[in-house]
């Protein structure tokens, strides 16, 4: 594991051709392999802070260094070996024939050989749940489905900085149940993963560490366990807590060094508080 | 996302503003006659600078304005850059390369076609600029547009902007696939548009289906008699507006005609 | 008698395999809130465009079975009647904007009704004030964030005082604020005014507080509608349809699986889920 950060942002503005500014002063390092949320919300800076990590955009002020590399003196297209970004609107992307070549496309900008794509894209259409899909045309599929095709078509490319926005948008349970299972395997592969999103669900399943814009600042930036459990710092930002940690606040069961936000988190500590089994329910 | 969606129209209070939508239309039509007639170059140059105080005027924002100027820019240094491949007559002969003949006459007279573009186009935008669109509409349907033309013309006036950011984030995405639209010869440039092209096209699709089925639950054409909610007006200032205007328009022409005035 | 009545309908789109609509049959009643739930190609969009004529009179396909709006079939009404009654409001608010002010947006329905324009006034000024949105009325639509978008999107359809009014997956591009503040301005729409929305969206949770009835559809069919109690009894029959479970009834079967819920009753709202785990000896304890 390499001891220099992954990326690095050093006291970075933006301001837009209209005159907004949009980050005012940012300061953030990411290291390799770390799993990471980005929230807050519309209008916060968040998308516009990703878009200075692949090159899109350029600070005003300040830098931006992505593996050593200062984005300002790189362009878009040699950073995309880097980095690989998911945007929101799958329409944006697609124009293949086939979604074979749709995930194609980004495997051939990368200069890989034939064999070598053919077998990620069998790889990715799998992980996606694809296959039955290869050879159609996937202007024809439905909006979620074509989702998943760009999903698949920007996770194939197996860039070591990915970032995502809004990965579960568009999508219905089952597909994005596909979505956050091929995100997992590609963290646990040790690839750097920025997810960016309002979903409290998403961010508690996929990342470790959130950090939550606001007004063109970072606001909070912090372990994700430790801030999805406070709902109402998040109803501060913004943002919604998830159902069971608003209830187990509610209850008086989150606490520091007891952080609950999932499900399964509340019946771990409902087991060991009754330290063995006591039913509860209306008598 | 942040969008920078350009509003052409400017509200505001102005003079220009408070002139019926009859009267800027028949305005910018008359212009743009006028310049079919005009060869002077003075002449074109006074009525662009008189027309760029009228623009200033209304409060417009730069940023708003420039690219419908860049626009005609654009149009108009390809327009002036090819005309020696067309145009050589005269003296004296500035640059000479075979097919490519740039005499001074010529050049005068492309710059004198860039300039009509300049001021033709400033007129239509004056009127854009300091018109709602509703106004545009029924200053049209009174003039006796139809409505649907109407607003077709209104409706796609708006998207415009709306096209061109599409454009901008279809590029944006492709690019972060690792598209390269810098490299190579023509043909391999033109080949590395197609992922931008395409789903421009797509996009459009949906669009204007969606808008069809929008104007459709919004009741268009459920009424043979459509009221018009704000309704215009024509009042003393506009009279006079119309009489300056076809008074003076034919009075310039019949001068450039008559050559009294000359370049 | 139900508003809507639609009565096994089945409706496939030209040039494509399958069926978006399923012979489905439901009820639509005046005043209520009533939650589409389903997945990806559930027909929920398909669903929408039947309540306001654009299947089958715009919408170019196959179409069986019949829509009664009030008593009176759609096939032989003209959109411009049925749109009097039904307002529908489309997922995107950016393709439904056709002028350049809040106040001219919100008056285009009614002009193209052709009401009198005294009646457009009071229309206009209640969609505004029934969406929270007078103070914008000046405003150019382009200037709004996405949830003044979709207010007004609303507001546009509700000026043309319809019986009902449709949304197809309205907050699909809010933040968690706006969204709770969507729902609350929906439910006092249905409280205050009696107006009966059908919203569609592939989740259910933020929205069961504020719903009456849930309809279910999966594949072009109708799986069932009834209450949310009705419903939302099993997560993994949610989610087999492609339906994201609500938390707390994941919550609730773990805790009955493991036996640590006394009845083992589900439950899927806070309320019932405070009662249930409050009655525990250990939850008095900090």
């Amino acid at each position: 594991m390499t001891k220099s950060p992954h990326v690095s942002i050093k006291k970075v503005r933006f301001v837009y051709d209209d005159g907004t500014e949009a980050l005012k002063g940012i300061d953030l390092e990411i290291n390799h392999g770390e799993r990471i949320g980005l929230a807050g919300v519309n209008g916060s800076g968040k998308t516009t802070l990703c878009k200075q990590m692949n090159g899109l955009l350029v600070p005003s002020a300040g830098s931006v260094t992505v593996d050593g590399i200062a984005t300002s003196e790189s362009d878009v297209s040699s950073l995309s070996k880097r980095v690989a970004y998911l945007f929101q609107n799958p329409d944006h992307q697609i124009f293949c024939s086939s979604v074979t070549e749709e995930i194609s496309f980004g495997l051939k900008n990368l200069g890989l050989e034939a064999g070598s794509i053919d077998k990620r894209v069998q790889q990715y259409l799998g992980l996606l749940g694809l296959e039955e899909y290869a050879g159609k045309p996937p202007l024809t599929l439905s909006l979620g489905l074509r989702r998943l095709v760009s999903i698949a078509s920007t996770l194939a490319m197996e860039q070591d900085l990915v970032i995502l926005d809004e990965p579960a948008a568009w999508l219905d349970y089952a597909q994005t149940r596909k979505a956050v299972g091929a995100i997992k395997q590609i963290s646990d592969k040790g690839r750097t993963v920025i997810v960016v999103t309002h979903n409290m669900k998403v961010i508690a399943e996929l990342t470790d560490r959130l950090i939550v814009m606001s007004e063109g600042k970072i606001a909070a930036d912090g372990l994700t366990r430790e801030l999805l459990s406070n709902p109402d710092t998040l109803w501060g930002f913004g943002l919604v807590a998830s159902p069971v940690s608003r209830l187990a606040t509610k209850l008086g069961w989150n606490k520091p060094g007891r952080f609950i936000s999932t499900p399964s988190d509340l019946v771990s500590a409902i087991r060991t508080l009754n330290g063995g089994g006591d039913a509860f329910g209306p008598r | 996302m942040h969008l920078v969606l350009v509003d052409i129209y400017v509200p505001k209070d102005t003079m220009l503003h408070r002139l019926d939508p009859r009267v800027k239309i028949i305005g910018a039509l008359l212009l743009t006659v006028l310049c079919f007639f005009l060869t002077s170059i003075i002449f074109l140059a006074a009525l662009l600078i008189f027309l760029q105080v009228l623009i200033v005027t209304t409060g417009i924002k730069w940023k708003n304005y420039s690219s419908s100027v860049w626009l005609v820019a654009r149009f108009s240094i390809i327009l002036v850059l090819l005309w020696p491949f067309f145009d050589k007559m005269g003296d004296p002969v500035l640059l000479d390369l075979w097919a490519y003949k740039v005499t001074l006459p010529a050049l005068l007279r492309s710059s004198t076609v860039a300039l009509r573009l300049f001021v033709i186009a400033s007129g239509w935008l004056i009127l854009l600029i300091s018109t709602r669109q509703g106004n545009l509409v029924r200053g049209l349907v009174k003039l006796g547009c139809p409505y649907d033309f109407g607003i077709s013309l209104s409706i796609g006036l708006r998207y415009i902007p709306n096209f061109i950011s599409v454009i901008e984030m279809i590029k944006e995405a492709q690019l972060s696939r690792g598209l390269d639209l810098k490299k190579g010869g023509p043909v391999m440039r033109a080949r590395n548009l197609i992922p931008v092209l395409i789903p421009t096209f797509v996009i459009a699709i949906r669009t204007i289906e969606g808008l069809s089925s929008a104007l459709v639950s919004r009741g268009y054409g459920a009424s043979a008699e459509r009221t018009f909610y704000r309704d215009i007006r024509m009042r003393i200032s506009d009279a006079v507006v119309v009489g300056i205007l076809t008074t003076v328009v034919p009075l310039l022409i019949m001068l450039d005609i008559t050559n009294m005035v000359a370049i | 008698m139900p508003v809507i009545s639609i009565r096994d309908a089945s409706f496939k789109y030209l040039g494509q395999n399958g069926q978006a609509l399923n012979h489905l049959s439901l009820d639509i009643h005046g005043g209520e809130l009533l939650l589409v739930l389903g997945g990806d190609r559930s027909g929920k969009s398909t669903f929408c465009k039947l309540l306001n004529g654009l299947i089958p009179h715009e919408v170019k396909g196959e179409f069986s079975g019949e829509v009664l709006l009030n008593g009176k079939s759609t096939k032989s009404m003209s959109t411009g009647e049925i749109v009097r009654d039904v307002g529908l409001a489309l997922q995107d608010p950016d393709v439904q904007l056709f002028t350049d002010s809040v106040e001219e947006e919100v008056a285009f329905g009614p002009e193209n009704l052709g009401m009198h324009v005294d009646a457009i006034d009071a229309n206009v000024s209640r969609a505004l004030k029934m969406t929270g949105i007078s103070t914008l009325r000046g405003k150019s639509p382009s200037a709004l964030s996405g949830g003044q978008k979709q207010r007004l999107a609303i507001a546009s359809v509700l000026s043309m005082a319809p019986k009902i009014v449709v949304l197809d997956e309205p907050m699909s591009m809010l933040d968690p604020r706006g969204r709770v503040e969507f729902l609350q301005m929906l439910g006092g729409l249905r409280d205050e005014q009696g107006i009966a929305v059908v919203l569609t969206s592939p989740e259910a949770e933020e929205i069961i507080p504020f719903c009456d009835r849930i309809a279910v559809l999966n594949g072009g069919s109708l799986v069932g509608v009834g209450t949310p109690a009705e419903m939302l009894t099993s997560s993994e029959g949610l989610a087999s349809l492609g339906i994201e479970p609500p938390q707390l009834l994941t919550l609730s079967e773990s805790l009955s699986r493991e036996g640590l819920l006394q009845n083992s009753r589900t439950f899927f709202d806070e309320g019932s889920a405070l009662a249930a785990l409050s009655r525990s000896p250990t939850a008095r304890r900090p």
